[in-house]
C-alpha cells in the first residue's frame, strides 16, 4: 500500500531562510572545531597529564555539584511547586536569578559572600579557619550556584504538571506524606527530574566565569576543562592542540547528555 | 463470586496495621473486621462564600446511600468533608465509634488527616498511578499500611481476580480500557480496606454496557466487604442499580430522602422530578362553585380543570398522614408520556402520547371511564424525546408525542395547545 504523506499546515516558507541561518550559527562553530582539530595527535593531546587532570577535575566537581543540587534543589522544587502567593512568586524569580546573571557577576558575588573578608567568609575564617575561595570546594560551589536553577525549574515544572490528584488518591489509600513522596510524587516527576539533572550536570561541566573569579585557575585544584582551554589559548598550561581536543570532548559530552535527556520519556522505560 | 469464598489471604495473624481496632486483614471474601466497621454518620455544616451546606446522613455497613443533586448543590463539598480534604465549620463525621471530624461547641476539635481516615474514594477519573503496573496499583494501599510487598501483591492479585482482571495484573495502566482502569481503581480502593467508601460519579465516563458491568461489581463488593458507601451521582440509573437510600441535595440542603423507589416515583422536589422524568406542577386548588361543576387548579400561569368527583376523592384521600385540604398548595406529578396533546386551532387532532387518536370529548368528562385534568397551554420548544419528540409547554410541563403527531398538529414554539392527563395518572400531595 502506498501512503501519501499529508502535510499539515507548516511554517511560512519565508521563515526557512532565517531558520537555516540560525542552524548554521549554532552548528558551524562546532564544525570549525572539528575541522581545526589535529586528529593525528588527538589521542596524545587528550591523554597528556594536564588534560587528564583537567578532565578528572571537571568530572569530579560536576558530579559533586550535581549531587549538591539534587540534595538541595529537590526539596526546593517540591516547596515551590506547592507554594502559592506572592512570596512564592518572589522566590521563584530569585531561583532563576543565576540564569540571567552573567556568571562572572556570580563569581564576584560568591567572593563577596564567602571570600576571606566576605559576609560569611569572614566568620568562617575567624571561627573555623576555613577558607573557601581558590579551592576545589569553591569550584563546586560556583557550579552549584549556576547549575541549580536548571534542576529546580525542570523538576518544579514536572511537579506542577503532575498536579496533586494522584497524591490525594495515595492519601485516601492510607499513604503518609513520605510514602506519597517516595512512591507517587517523585516517580511521577521522574522525567522532569532526570532532564533537570542532566541539564544541571551539563551546565556544571561547562561552567567558566564564576569559577574563574571565585576559584581561580590552579592546575589540578581549580583548573577545570573550560579553564584549561582558556588558559591554553592564552599560551599557558596545555597546548592549543590539547585545548581543541578538550573542547571536542566537551562537545561530545554535551551532545550525549542532551540526547539522553531527549530520548528518555515516561513509559519508554517500561518497554511495552 | 463463589470462587472467591475460599480466598482468604492471611496476613500476620491478627497483626494490627496502624488502624484503631485493626484486626486480621484478608483479601476479598475474607472475614470483614466488624469491630472496626460501623455506620458512616455525618452531620455537617460548612459555609463557602455565599454557599452553605447543611447535610446529615447515616449509612449502614454494606449499604449505599446515593446523593443526588444538580451541579452546585453541594455534592462535591459533602464528599470533601467526608474524605477530610475539607474541614467542617460545625458538626461531625464518624464511622462506628471512630470520630473522623468533629467541631462542636464544648468538645475537643478532631480532624483526622486524609491518610489516616481510612475512607476510600473512587472518582469519575480512575487516576490509576501511571508509573505502576496494575498489580502494584492495587497493592499500594496494603503496602502503605505496612504489609510486606510480597503479601501485599498476593492480596492485590486476589482483588484483581475479584473484579475480573486477574489476567491483567502485569499490564501498564495505559494499556487498559476506561472500564478496566475503573475496575483497577475499585480494586485498589477496596484493597486498602476502607472503613467507608465514597463514589463520585464513577460510571459517568463509561459506555452504557461497561457502566452496567461495573455497577454489578461495585454492588457485590460493597455488600461483601460491608463498607458503608456514599455514591454521588446525576444518573438515575446509578440510583436504581445501587442505592439503598437516596438523599437529594439542593442549594446545600437535603430537600428529600428515602428509599429510591419512593423518592423517584413520588418526588417532592422539582429536581428529583426532573431526574425521575416526571412533570411536577405546584397548584392552588379552588373548590368547585356548585355541585357537579369542575374544580379549578391554578399554577403560576395555568388553570387546570378537574372533574368534581376526582377532586373530591383527592381531598378525601389521606397520604403519608397528611390530609389534603383545599387550603394547601398541592403538588401534581405525572409522566410526560401520560399527557395527551391536541391543537386548539382546529380542535380535532387530539393525540395521545402513544400516537392513538381520540375523538375530541368534553374536557372534564370521563373518557374510558377515567376523569381527566385539562388545560390550555402554549408550546415553548420542541426537542427529541424518548418516544419521538418532547414538547415543553407553559410552566415547563413536558409532553411526549410521536414525531408524526407533532407534524400533524403543527407543534412549534408559540402554538396554543390543549393538554389532558387522566386523573389516576396524576400523583397529588399537599405541600
Amino acid at each position: 500500500m502506498t501512503t501519501t504523506s499529508v502535510r499539515g499546515p507548516g511554517a511560512p516558507r519565508l521563515l526557512w531562510l532565517p531558520a537555516a541561518l540560525a542552524v548554521g550559527l549554532l552548528v558551524m562553530p562546532v564544525v570549525a572545531l572539528v575541522v581545526r582539530a589535529s586528529w593525528a595527535t588527538l589521542p596524545e593531546d587528550v591523554s597528556s597529564q594536564a588534560a587528564r587532570q583537567a578532565l578528572a577535575l571537571s568530572l569530579g566537581t560536576s558530579l559533586a555539584a550535581t549531587a549538591c543540587c539534587l540534595v538541595l534543589g529537590v526539596p526546593l522544587a517540591l516547596v515551590l511547586a506547592r507554594a502559592t502567593g506572592w512570596a512564592a512568586d518572589v522566590l521563584r524569580a530569585l531561583v532563576t536569578l543565576p540564569l540571567v546573571l552573567p556568571p562572572t557577576v556570580g563569581g564576584i558575588a560568591l567572593l563577596y559572600l564567602l571570600g576571606r573578608r566576605g559576609l560569611v567568609g569572614r566568620s568562617l575564617d575567624a571561627w573555623f579557619g576555613v577558607t573557601i575561595p581558590f579551592t576545589t570546594t569553591a569550584v563546586v560551589i560556583a557550579q552549584v550556584f549556576v547549575a541549580m536553577p536548571f534542576l529546580v525549574l525542570g523538576l518544579e515544572g514536572a511537579l506542577r504538571t503532575a498536579g496533586t490528584r494522584f497524591e490525594t488518591v495515595a492519601a485516601t489509600l492510607g499513604a503518609g506524606r513520605w510514602t506519597t513522596l517516595r512512591r507517587v510524587t517523585l516517580p511521577l516527576a521522574a522525567p522532569g527530574l532526570l532532564a533537570g539533572t542532566v541539564l544541571c550536570f551539563a551546565r556544571a561541566l561547562g561552567e567558566f566565569g564564576a569559577t574563574a573569579l571565585f576559584a581561580g585557575n590552579t592546575p589540578g585544584v581549580t583548573q577545570t576543562m573550560p579553564l584549561a582551554i582558556y588558559a591554553a589559548f592564552n599560551g599557558a598550561g596545555v597546548t592549543q592542540g590539547a585545548a581543541v581536543a578538550l573542547s571536542l570532548l566537551l562537545v561530545v559530552a554535551a551532545v550525549a547528555v542532551l540526547l539522553v535527556a531527549r530520548a528518555w520519556r515516561p513509559g519508554r522505560m517500561a518497554g511495552a | 463470586m463463589s470462587d472467591l469464598d475460599g480466598t482468604v489471604i492471611g496476613r500476620g495473624q491478627g497483626r494490627a496495621v496502624g488502624r484503631p481496632g485493626g484486626g486480621a486483614r484478608g483479601g476479598p471474601g475474607g472475614q470483614p473486621d466488624d469491630a472496626a466497621r460501623g455506620a458512616l454518620v455525618a452531620d455537617v455544616h460548612v459555609r463557602r462564600g455565599a454557599f452553605t451546606l447543611a447535610a446529615a446522613l447515616a449509612v449502614e455497613p454494606g449499604r449505599v446511600t446515593a446523593v443526588l443533586g444538580p451541579n452546585g448543590a453541594g455534592k462535591s463539598t459533602l464528599l470533601a468533608l467526608l474524605a477530610g480534604t475539607l474541614g467542617v465549620e460545625r458538626g461531625h463525621v464518624r464511622v462506628g465509634d471512630r470520630v473522623l471530624t468533629r467541631t462542636m461547641p464544648g468538645e475537643r476539635d478532631v480532624h483526622v488527616p486524609v491518610d489516616r481516615r481510612s475512607v476510600g474514594l473512587l472518582g469519575q477519573d480512575p487516576l490509576v498511578f501511571p508509573h505502576l503496573d496494575v498489580l502494584e496499583n492495587v497493592a499500594f494501599g496494603p503496602r502503605a499500611a505496612g504489609v510486606r510487598p510480597a503479601h501485599a501483591r498476593d492480596e492485590a492479585a486476589a482483588w484483581l481476580e475479584a473484579v475480573g482482571l486477574g489476567d491483567l495484573a502485569r499490564r501498564r495502566p495505559d494499556e487498559l480500557s476506561g472500564g478496566q482502569r475503573q475496575r483497577v481503581a475499585l480494586a485498589r480502593a477496596l484493597a486498602a480496606r476502607p472503613d467507608a467508601l465514597l463514589l463520585d460519579e464513577p460510571f459517568a465516563q463509561l459506555d452504557v454496557r461497561t457502566a452496567a458491568e461495573l455497577r454489578d461489581v461495585v454492588r457485590e463488593h460493597v455488600r461483601a466487604a460491608r463498607v458503608p458507601t456514599v455514591l454521588v451521582t446525576h444518573d438515575v440509573v446509578d440510583v436504581l442499580a445501587l442505592a439503598d437510600h437516596v438523599v437529594v441535595l439542593h442549594d446545600g440542603d437535603v430537600v428529600e430522602q428515602g428509599d429510591p423507589v419512593t423518592v423517584l416515583t413520588d418526588p417532592v422536589h422539582p429536581f428529583t422530578a426532573a431526574l425521575a422524568d416526571l412533570n411536577l406542577l405546584r397548584v392552588t386548588p379552588i373548590t368547585p362553585a356548585g355541585a357537579g361543576a369542575p374544580a379549578l387548579l391554578r399554577s403560576p400561569s395555568l388553570a387546570l380543570t378537574v372533574p368534581a368527583d376526582a377532586f373530591a376523592s383527592w381531598v378525601e384521600k389521606a397520604s403519608a398522614g397528611v390530609t389534603f385540604s383545599t387550603h394547601d398548595a398541592w403538588q401534581l406529578t405525572f409522566s410526560p408520556g401520560d399527557v395527551r396533546i391536541c391543537g386548539v386551532a382546529d380542535g380535532t387532532g387530539d393525540r395521545p402520547g402513544d400516537g392513538a387518536a381520540d375523538a375530541r370529548a368534553d374536557d372534564v368528562s370521563a373518557r374510558d371511564g377515567r376523569a381527566q385534568l385539562a388545560w390550555d397551554a402554549v408550546v415553548v420548544d420542541v426537542e427529541r424525546g424518548p418516544r419521538g419528540l418532547r414538547v415543553r409547554t407553559t410552566d415547563d410541563v413536558l409532553v411526549d408525542v410521536a414525531a408524526a403527531s407533532a407534524v400533524a398538529l403543527d407543534l412549534r414554539p408559540g402554538s396554543p395547545v390543549r393538554l389532558r392527563v387522566a386523573a389516576p395518572d396524576v400523583r397529588v400531595r399537599a405541600v
